[in-house]
């Protein structure tokens, strides 16, 4: 008895109290770690790659309210591969990376063009990170790039970029993707996808100056041909996009009313469905989507709470939207690319037919005959019913 | 000078052994004298029965445990003027008489051995001595003074009883019976401790409770081998089955309602003289956590509290412990924002997080330790203090980090409402055992001493009823009355694992 | 003072569902989910159908094999159907192939931990640790063992559909779908992971040589089977439906990978730390249960009047054997998915399939 006290008391004392015990080495105060927000990674021209991590500076609230100081903490390094620059930061930084609070992973324009997959292999494989951290994609510059201008905002980046995508439900020119889906999608042979895309803004409406003050926005989709970056959508077809795969929250729509004058129709709900449909004629799709609208503002000086005015109002709405559809859907069949994933609904309905159709998928997609059916109502007017226009 | 019946030894040495047995001396005034005559609180005079110098008796009593006022009027006032004795010639007829009846008070026992009489004199019976034929009467005249019957200092109900035990076994086993009017309520008295002769009670309903858990009580009651049971761990250390664990296994009240309720259910009492707690057995560890107020409000409101109660057990247990493995193995575990502000605390404290912790818990002890030493008047500096000194100014100077004493307030807050000091303490036990143990190796380190202590809890039996029980056991569950209390009409059942003789509470 | 029945000594029937759903509740955590999508794609989540009439034939042999044995222990039972020599083969094989899991199973336990919380920790501190534990609560007995099954499983039971909830409304229908009829070889192959789970049926029966009120045996299990089927469904189709099957197959614990995901608002978020403990807790007890059965096997073969000796040397043997059974972790995932998932679905489901039918021709029941 008194031998196992003595033996239970000296392991305790040992483990607890031996500062850097060979045996346990994880142990890491929280005072001492870097708390990674973002990651971004580019490749460089002599193959290697640059690895920035992101965090917020800890005294921020006490100390960052007077000066100008940026309020973000930035470590750069660089390796041949994801891992190695990862370590490498060992060799100067002031804290140990962490990465369970990860919660953006961009990658530079240049980088995503040659392909993003080879580096989502660390970051899926490391067991610190997420898979709901969003992955976005920078355009025109590399995303070390950005994150040093615009850091230099007073905002914590990514503070900045979570209320950005709080936000942006308002106009749905895109949406978020988090690690996890993009890693779902990428797993699925022969289709296109997007991601969504920030770019540098000047923090003031013009042209992007040369000097700072940089400020940065939300900019559409980025399309990817497997894991490659093609071309950049505009915010037209962005939003022709989430109106296909029915990822659309809210919008405004501007038609014109009779008189010509601008009327705002802001979207108040929407949604899509997609009936594939395969016959003699080769593969068919019918889109159809419902979606309703509230009026939120008119320029116009006529009377618009009419029965004849909704009506016009109501066909001036389906026609753009089914515009904008059209156009994506013209965009993807020419560039022969299934942005929509348009796939698995064919082999949910036909699933005799899976591996057919898996393996001709790119030969069929440009074939598909699209009919694209839209069908609306006005809801409500707000606080007043006639525009304070009318005499 | 001691008379003995047949002993050779000298007497006053045997007196003073601790296994003495007095019944080797003859019932004689002399003898009871030296046993107990030099002490101050012993009075004794010389009466002669109506004057008549012939019939000598001695009276013996203990000042103070005796009613002085009825050992005048009802013991010694008969013996010296009630017509009866004077035709009485000799101390025979004298004898004969007062077994008739004439000392007309109620509680008169007539006894041949010393050691009862001692007992009795011990007890408050005021005793009257025929030396010559070894015999005497003893007349329970109990007038020592007594605490009345209080309220409950520690487990008060607003909507309930007001009464509290009080430290007299008898007028204890009197509320009980009170509460209680049956005929089957049985209380039978043995007497524990060598020195002390401390009356136990121990109380049952002869038709509800198992006989083999009557007998299992009786005989480890019987077993006790100590020479006080002045103090409540005498009796609860030696009856309960597990000694080492730091659970309570036999349940404490001041509580006469809630006694008699659980003797009701089916379980033992147990009622110590001296002590203004009754124990009840057998102890599961649902019992500890159910507070008396759970019966008196509506049954939603005490399902809600009763679950708050379970959720601060496990909070006050495991708070720190997963603090320390988070904050230093597992930081993706905490919300970003939260982490943020847990570093922004700690900058600049130079303890690790487990020290911290560890430092904080050991100061929560000293605080809760020093408050009950002190007098109430001084204790209320004492929290002053704590709170100023070891909250603020260590806050301040870069000591602690506020986080740190957030949780162990929490921690503090939550195990004050634990119903039951004993499972309290055991939990702060278990608490410093786990925090150890997470910070050596995290999650795997709390998970590990987590199931060693759902270990200590299954491998315990409190009187052959498990001690997790309603939870595990049984064939049929009853949880209706655990996690949340149902209403009542829904318990129609005793607790099946108390094996009762009638197993229907209501129909 | 007399014992009460069923009280101690002796486990009751619903003690024994628990520990079955015990038993196989850490694989189906980790191993089940990638086997199941690896194996049949998203078709994988509906794999666990496909066994539904194994399981149920086993439970049926279970009830008719042990229902009306009172007194007898399960040693016994054996015995008596196959007579003395062969009862006692059947029951050494038993020995050689727990002990071999039971290495594998410590030795994993370290592994995973590694590899998904604590890495850069030597694998030796975690299995000398558990062995430890492990060591500790066999003293306790095999009463307390079937106790804390039916303490721990409710508890975990609870916290998976907890996390269910949240996890629930993310699966996609595309990762899910389609489900179809050219779907059934390889559902039929995944079945095999869900056979798996069910396959310590038999050992459930060793963990306490005496089991009071035999006679309801097959309706317990039945409704235990049925508790821990629609939990293996939910899990595959969370595991599937949220990463899809290819990255759920190659996962190496998928389900806590989809657990770290879960955040609601903004509060109640990174709540891994319940997976890590639920997933220890059902690790442990999960080695536990094989070793009091291997205790108890070596007890009845040796004819031991007390195995609390055994202990420590038994442990000893354990250390060597889990540290020599592979050098890393691509050996024990082959190890598994090569020969101990077949291995087990043997003797968990052809063994009581034995029993049963030389019984039935013998006339033993």
């Amino acid at each position: 008895m008194k031998r196992f006290f003595s033996l239970c008391i000296l392991s305790i004392f040992m483990l607890t109290f031996a500062g850097c015990s060979q045996l346990v080495r994880s142990r890491t105060e929280i005072d001492r770690i870097f708390n990674t927000r973002i990651v971004a990674i580019d490749s460089t021209d002599d193959n290697k790659i640059l690895y920035t991590i992101v965090t917020k500076t800890a005294m921020t609230d006490t100390a960052g309210q007077g000066g100008g100081s940026a309020a973000s903490d930035v470590l750069v390094s660089n390796g041949a591969t994801v891992f190695e620059a990862a370590r490498k930061m060992g060799e100067y930084a002031h804290r140990k990376p962490h990465y369970g609070h990860t919660e953006f992973i961009i990658f530079g324009e240049d980088t995503a063009r040659e392909g993003i997959l080879p580096y989502l292999d660390f970051i899926s494989r490391n067991q610190e990170f997420r898979y709901n951290a969003k992955i976005y994609i920078i355009q025109g510059h590399t995303a070390n790039d950005f994150i040093t201008k615009v850091n230099e905002a007073k905002i914590f980046l990514a503070d900045r970029l979570s209320l950005m995508e709080d936000n942006s439900y308002a106009i749905s020119i895109s949406d978020k993707v988090t690690l996890a889906e993009a890693l779902f999608i990428f797993g699925k042979e022969n289709i296109a996808t997007f991601l969504p895309v920030i770019a540098i803004a000047p923090s003031k409406p013009g042209e992007l100056p040369s000097q700072g003050p940089y400020d940065m926005a939300m900019k559409g989709y980025a399309i990817f041909k497997e894991d490659k970056l093609v071309e950049f959508l505009d915010e037209d077809m962005s939003r022709g996009v989430n109106w296909v795969k029915n990822r659309m929250r809210s919008a405004v729509i501007l038609v014109d009313a009779p008189d010509k004058k601008k009327v705002s129709l802001e979207i108040a709900q929407s949604k899509t469905t997609i009936k594939p449909f395969i016959d003699e004629n080769g593969l068919q799709c019918t889109i159809s989507i419902n979606f309703s609208t509230n009026l939120s503002e008119t320029m116009s000086e006529e009377e618009l709470f009419t029965i004849e005015s909704f009506d016009y109002l109501k066909k001036q709405q389906e026609k753009q939207v089914k515009q904008n559809v059209e156009k994506v859907i013209h965009y993807a069949l020419e560039k022969d690319m299934d942005i929509f994933g348009l796939l698995s609904p064919f082999i949910i309905k036909y699933p005799m037919m899976k591996d057919e159709l898996r393996e001709k998928w790119r030969e069929l997609f440009p074939e598909i005959k699209f009919n694209v059916e839209v069908d609306s109502k006005i809801n409500r007017t707000y606080l007043i019913t006639e525009s304070v226009n009318t005499k | 000078m001691l008379n003995y019946k047949n002993s050779s030894r000298n007497a006053e040495d045997i007196v003073f052994e601790e296994t003495f047995d007095y019944n080797e001396l003859e019932l004689t005034f002399r003898n009871i004298q030296s046993i107990i005559g030099s002490y101050s609180d012993f009075v004794y005079r010389n009466i002669n029965i109506v004057n008549d110098k012939k019939l000598e008796a001695y009276m013996v009593y203990i000042d103070g445990m005796v009613g002085t006022q009825l050992v005048s009027d009802y013991v010694l006032k008969p013996l010296m003027q009630a017509d009866v004795f004077a035709k009485c010639s000799s101390e025979a007829d004298v004898i004969s008489i007062i077994e008739q009846g004439t000392v007309y008070y109620s509680n008169a026992k007539k006894r041949t051995n010393i050691n009862d009489v001692l007992n009795d004199v011990l007890t408050g019976s005021a005793a009257v001595i025929f030396d010559k034929h070894r015999i005497a009467f003893t007349f329970e005249t109990k007038g020592f003074d007594k605490r009345p019957v209080s309220e409950p200092i520690s487990e008060n109900v607003i909507k309930g009883a007001k009464d509290a035990f009080n430290e007299t076994i008898r007028s204890n086993t009197a509320t009980c019976r009170r509460k209680i009017k049956s005929p089957n309520l049985a209380i039978e008295e043995t007497i524990v401790g060598k020195q002390s002769k401390t009356p136990i009670a121990i109380c049952y309903m002869k038709n509800i409770v198992d006989d083999s858990l009557v007998q299992e009580v009786k005989r480890r009651v019987n077993d006790i081998s100590v020479a006080h049971a002045i103090t409540a761990s005498f009796i609860e250390e030696f009856i309960i089955d597990n000694k080492n664990s730091p659970f309570p296994q036999i349940m404490y009240t001041e509580r006469p309602d809630r006694f008699c309720a659980n003797l009701l259910e089916g379980r033992i009492g147990l009622i110590i003289d001296g002590l203004p707690v009754a124990f009840i057995a057998p102890g599961t560890l649902l019992q500890f956590v159910q507070a008396p107020e759970d019966y008196s409000q509506h049954y939603l409101i005490s399902s809600l509290i009763r679950y708050v109660r379970f959720t601060s057990m496990f909070v006050t247990l495991l708070l720190p412990a997963f603090y320390i493995s988070i904050t230093t193995f597992h930081q993706e575990m905490i919300p970003t924002e939260l982490t943020f502000s847990i570093v922004a605390s700690k900058v600049g404290v130079p303890f690790p997080m487990f020290v911290e912790v560890l430092l904080m818990l050991i100061a929560f002890e000293l605080l809760v330790e020093a408050g009950l030493r002190l007098p109430q008047t001084i204790g209320q500096t004492v929290s002053i203090v704590g709170a100023l000194v070891v909250g603020q100014a260590a806050v301040e100077a870069k000591l602690l980090s506020p986080a740190t004493v957030i949780i162990v307030a929490t921690t503090a807050i939550t195990s004050f409402t634990m119903p039951n000091q004993d499972l309290s303490n055991a939990l702060r036990l278990w608490r410093f055992l786990l925090a150890i143990a997470s910070s050596i190796i995290g999650m795997y380190g709390l998970t590990m001493g987590l199931f060693l202590l759902i270990n200590q809890w299954c491998r315990m039996d409190s009187f052959n009823v498990p001690y997790l029980s309603p939870f595990i056991g049984d064939e049929k569950l009853q949880l209706q009355d655990s996690l949340f209390r149902f209403p009542l009409s829904t318990m129609k059942n005793r607790p099946e694992s108390l094996k009762t003789k009638n197993k229907q509470r209501m129909k | 003072m007399q014992q009460n029945p069923g009280a101690k000594d002796k486990a009751s029937t619903r003690q024994l569902a628990m520990l079955y759903i015990i038993t196989g509740f850490s694989p189906a955590i980790r191993f089940l989910p990638s086997f199941a999508a690896k194996v049949a794609k998203e078709a994988g989540w509906a794999s666990p159908f496909m066994a539904v009439i194994p399981i149920g034939l086993n439970i049926f042999f279970f009830h008719r094999i042990f229902s009306k044995t009172k007194d007898k222990s399960t040693f016994e039972v054996i015995n008596d159907i196959l007579g003395k020599f062969a009862g006692s083969f059947v029951i050494f094989l038993h020995l050689i192939w727990i002990m071999l899991l039971l290495a594998f199973n410590i030795r994993l336990h370290g592994e995973r931990l590694i590899s998904t919380v604590f890495p850069n920790i030597n694998v030796t501190f975690f299995i000398v640790v558990t062995l430890i534990v492990t060591s500790v609560v066999l003293r306790s007995g095999a009463t307390a063992i079937a106790r804390m099954g039916e303490f721990l499983t409710p508890i975990l039971l609870l916290l998976f559909t907890f996390v269910s909830v949240f996890l629930l409304p993310n699966i996609r229908a595309d990762a899910i779908l389609p489900v179809y009829f050219n779907d059934i070889i390889p559902m039929f192959k995944a079945s095999f992971g869900t056979l798996y789970l069910f396959s310590f049926g038999l050992l459930i029966f060793m963990v306490s040589p005496q089991i009071a009120n035999k006679k309801g045996i097959g309706k317990i299990l039945v409704k235990a089977a049925l508790v821990y089927f629609t939990m293996i469904v939910v899990l595959l189709l969370m595991s599937i439906g949220i990463l899809g099957s290819f990255v759920a197959a190659k996962a190496s614990n998928p389900f806590l990978i989809i657990v770290k995901q879960i955040s609601i608002l903004d509060t109640i978020e990174n709540i891994e730390s319940l997976v890590i403990a639920m997933w220890l807790l059902s690790d442990s007890m999960s080695i536990i249960i094989l070793s009091i059965v291997t205790l108890n096997i070596m007890k009845h073969l040796f004819k031991l009047s007390d195995q609390k000796n055994l202990i420590n040397i038994f442990f000893v043997f354990m250390y060597i054997a889990s540290l020599g059974i592979a050098q890393n972790r691509l050996e024990i995932d082959v190890f598994n998915s090569a020969i101990f998932i077949y291995v087990s679905v043997f003797f968990g489901f052809a063994m009581p399939f034995l029993l049963y039918a030389v019984g039935k021709i013998r006339r033993k029941i």
